[in-house]
């Protein structure tokens, strides 16, 4: 019971070659303890190419939800993958904007699906 | 001066009980969006930091966190009786973290900073760690100020 509840949060979807990972609510500690075996488990047997990580449900992010983002930077980058981080918003920039995690991974303020509709992942 | 004091055990589950609490109660001052998930933001550092630094997510250990508020000045104070920072000038650059197997960022101390207008860190080796944040809010008589212009 206890496992559905945190799937629930998370969701991943692989879509048109992108894994897709969708995270919603508080982006913590343990949030973050929660998600991470699952993360790495599922990039590390399909080693997908293209990962997207899209917070525009994420209704609050600290460091350690940095390093759940950069933690998977660094697997994804060291099979020769790709990762971007989307959906912005304006309860996570500002934290987004002090950790200078754009100057490592790409960084959109839209989500996936707008990311996706105006061509930028194409 | 309006006040709160709280003690939780130090576990990860509380972090999100005591930083929504802290919320709640500077919500009665009408801070904005922005103000409010600063505090937040804050709180969780300050309160993972003793989680994690502080006490090794030991759960039999308890953290203090005192918040209070004159006029637009909030006072937060966040307390731990761990095992200290043994050099707090290192603690506080950036990317340095004493979890070197985990994946902290080591960018908690930068984030309180930043988001606060006054930061200070008090501790001794095994004896613990104090943190004392200050934030001034944009209160009502400022936001009334503002409307008469």
């Amino acid at each position: 019971m206890r496992g559905d509840r945190v799937t629930k949060k998370i969701a991943f979807k692989v879509n048109d070659g992108f894994l897709v990972i969708k995270i919603d609510g508080d982006l913590d500690n343990l949030a973050t303890f929660q998600y991470k075996t699952k993360l790495t488990e599922i990039i590390k047997i399909n080693q997908f190419k293209q990962v997207v990580i899209d917070l525009s449900n994420v209704t609050f992010i600290d460091s350690s939800g940095i390093g759940l983002v950069l933690g998977r930077y660094n697997q994804v980058t060291n099979y020769g993958g790709h990762l971007i981080l989307c959906g912005i918003n304006k309860q996570i920039k500002k934290t987004i904007q002090i950790s200078g995690i754009a100057s490592i991974i790409d960084v959109y303020e839209d989500s996936f699906e707008q990311l996706k509709n105006s061509e930028v992942l194409l | 001066m309006n006040k709160l004091e709280i003690k939780v055990s130090a576990m990860l589950e509380n972090e999100g009980v005591v930083r929504n609490a802290i919320a709640s109660f500077v919500s009665s001052y009408n801070p904005t969006l922005e103000e409010i998930i600063d505090i937040k933001t804050i709180l969780s550092e300050a309160i993972s930091n003793a989680i994690i630094h502080g006490y090794d997510y030991d759960k039999t250990k308890d953290v203090y966190v005192k918040a209070s508020i004159e006029d637009n000045r909030l006072e937060l104070i966040v307390q731990d009786y761990g095992k200290g920072i043994e050099n707090i000038n290192e603690a506080m650059q950036n990317n340095f973290t004493s979890k070197k197997d985990s994946e902290k960022t080591g960018i908690g101390f930068t984030i309180m900073k930043s988001l606060s207008d006054h930061f200070e860190i008090q501790s001794s080796i095994n004896v613990g760690t104090k943190l004392k944040i200050t934030k001034i809010l944009q209160t009502d008589e400022i936001q009334a100020n503002s409307y008469e212009r």
